[in-house]
């Protein structure tokens, strides 16, 4: 049962996944190359003074992409769930229902996962041949709440689009855009370092949200 | 489990409420607040601030009640005004029986600032050593940054990316040489080329002992600065005034001030009473007679002059606050506040005030409310009310919009 959910997941996202690893993958290529640039024009030393001084760490550009990609791989998952009620049918499969909607979030989860673990591979190969270690660890301490940002805005959608009634959806928008707004407070690179553990606890905690709507879902609530 | 779930989400909107409504409460109720430019006077001997009168002139008045025009407050402020009393030929001669000339005052002058958002924030490790004695007159970007481990100092040539072992045995050598400790509690100094000069890096040691390292043409200089370990110097800010005077300012483990003589290494405590660097923002504007130091903490200022030949105390003065009516009508709406940045540091972690026990009375109001809506099973509702009234609006607000049959 668990391959077909996977395989239910994949049809629905397997048009969308190599647009969305592109467009990821791309913009951060899009980005190391500006820095490629930089590099060439003024030399290696340069980049590493600008890092030093300014405080900035380059990839700023990849700010949003996260978020972007969790929101959008959320509403490619679950807008035909809701579409004409079918999640109805996907409820009366022969499996528990909680565990089929945490495993339908995991797929795209572990797939938003993998993309952002290819970004900062990426991002990390380069830094790393250019850079010291710690303006390394740098750049990346300072995108690691951009990927959580993704992964958290991914449950956030789900909850929203799996919610029966458009009064709780509005409502379920205000508190997402309130959570998401906590990942992106401060342009200062690693300012989120004393930030992991309640990010881990809102992403650990944002797991369980779907659950309740579709919990309102099977009590007949709608509009 | 739903339940649980439930529970969370009420929780989750009241932290969000707990963060945005007094945000938002601030936002709509901001007030102008302006805090006079307030110097010491060497001249009347007595702190004097920039105002305006009732046609809107530029006056000057001072902390004993008199009232000055623009040009007489020019002229009780001499080194601060000293480029428009030249122009216009009434720089004083001398001032408190010493010869002065506007060149020893634009000599003298220096500004220094720090605050807690500068000493609290995200720390690299990576440092840039200038040379000392550059070949031209500018100083020239250096090409090699510097780390200090648990071992030893490390230098990274920026161009390839790899490690300098011949400059860091060197300096790692110099280190040990003069008695250095590794590793570093504290490291120092100015990585800037827009300077006139390098005093180089302060380092205090695993000791505490603190140390003065300076490149001269390629090579190590260091000296202990025979600075006493036991004060446990905890923070030093490199000053490279045009003066030349000090090498730099320091705090120790019990919040004291210092300057640190150029000539000798010799600490002299500032008489500003306990400043923290972690806490509290600081601004000096200095010249040769005169520091008027203007320390912050929260929303308390407090102004103090000190004599800058021999470092004592002159004057001191609390400027008053006027109380602004909006943070006390908070009080009363928000039992506490959650932020995630702080004007104390650069981080972005969250942060609740204490709790305010005046807002118990609305959340009693709301609590109330909330009961009669559910008079019928109040059983039920028990820790739902007692949420209300702790918490107030924001759980009142998340239970009512959240029970609404949609």
């Amino acid at each position: 049962m668990k391959k077909a959910i996977f395989y239910k997941e994949w049809i629905k996202m397997h048009a969308f996944l190599p647009i969305m690893a592109v467009a990821l993958l791309g913009f951060t290529a899009y980005a190391l190359l500006r820095i490629n640039r930089a590099v060439t024009l003024k030399g290696a030393a340069h980049l590493w003074q600008i890092m030093l001084d300014k405080e900035v760490v380059f990839i700023e550009i990849l700010r949003f992409l996260p978020a972007i990609a969790g929101l959008l791989l959320a509403l490619v998952q679950f807008i035909p769930e809701m579409s004409h009620k079918r999640l109805k049918l996907t409820l009366h499969l022969p499996f528990p229902q909680r565990a089929m909607i945490l495993w339908m979030t995991s797929t795209g989860l572990v797939t938003l996962t993998a993309l952002f673990a290819l970004q900062a591979l990426m991002l990390w190969g380069y830094f790393h041949h250019l850079t010291a270690a710690e303006l390394t660890s740098r750049a990346l301490l300072t995108a690691l709440p951009w990927w959580f940002a993704g992964l958290t805005l991914y449950q956030l959608t789900a909850w929203i689009c799996l919610e029966p009634t458009w009064y709780r959806r509005v409502i379920n928008m205000l508190i997402s855009a309130g959570i998401v707004r906590m990942f992106f407070m401060s342009d200062v690179p690693q300012a989120y370092d004393g930030m992991w553990v309640y990010m881990i606890i809102l992403l650990a905690g944002s797991l369980f949200l779907p659950l309740l709507s579709v919990h309102r879902f099977k009590q007949g609530c709608q509009d | 489990m739903i339940k649980t779930i439930k529970t969370g989400v009420i929780f989750l909107a009241a932290a969000l409420l707990a963060w945005l409504l007094p945000w938002l409460f601030a936002f709509l109720t901001t007030q102008p607040s302006w805090r006079p430019f307030t110097l010491y006077s060497c001249i009347v001997h007595s702190f004097a601030h920039l105002d305006y009168d009732a046609e809107g002139n530029t006056i000057g008045r001072d902390a004993k009640g008199n009232i000055y025009t623009e040009r007489q407050t020019d002229s009780i402020m001499p080194m601060f005004y000293f480029r428009q009393l030249a122009a216009e030929g009434r720089f004083p001669k001398e001032i408190e029986g010493i010869p002065v000339t506007p060149k020893d005052a634009e000599r003298s002058e220096f500004i220094f600032r720090t605050s807690p958002q500068d000493v609290n924030r995200p720390r690299i490790g990576l440092y840039q050593l200038l040379e000392s004695r550059p070949r031209r007159l500018d100083f020239e970007s250096p090409s090699d940054v510097f780390r200090i481990t648990e071992s030893g100092i490390e230098f990274v040539d920026m161009a390839t990316n790899s490690l300098d072992k011949k400059k860091s045995e060197r300096f790692t050598a110099a280190l040990q040489k003069a008695g250095f400790r590794f590793p570093a509690r504290v490291i120092a100094g100015n990585g800037t080329t827009r300077k006139e000069y390098d005093n180089g890096y302060f380092i205090v040691d695993d000791d505490y002992r603190v140390f003065h390292m300076k490149q001269i043409c390629g090579w190590p200089m260091v000296l202990d600065t025979k600075i006493s370990d036991s004060l446990r110097i905890n923070h030093i800010f490199v000053t490279e005034f045009s003066d030349r005077r000090h090498f730099a300012f320091l705090t120790d483990e019990a919040n004291r001030f210092y300057a640190l003589d150029a000539e000798d290494y010799s600490l002299h405590q500032i008489p500003i009473g306990r400043f923290d660097a972690t806490n509290d923002a600081m601004m000096i504007i200095g010249d040769m007679f005169y520091w008027t130091i203007t320390l912050q903490r929260d929303n308390d200022e407090r102004l103090v002059a000190v004599n800058a030949r021999d470092y004592s105390l002159a004057d001191t003065c609390i400027p008053q606050e006027e109380v602004n009516s909006a943070e006390y009508y908070a009080r009363y709406l928000f039992p506490t506040t959650l932020a995630f940045t702080s004007v104390k540091d650069a981080f972005v972690r969250p942060r609740l005030t204490s709790f305010s026990f005046p807002a118990l009375l609305l959340g009693g109001i709301l609590a109330l409310i909330y009961a009669l809506i559910h008079r019928r099973n109040l059983k039920d509702h028990f820790w739902q009310i007692a949420g209300v009234l702790i918490l107030g609006i924001y759980v009142f607000l998340p239970l009512v919009i959240m029970e609404r049959r949609a």
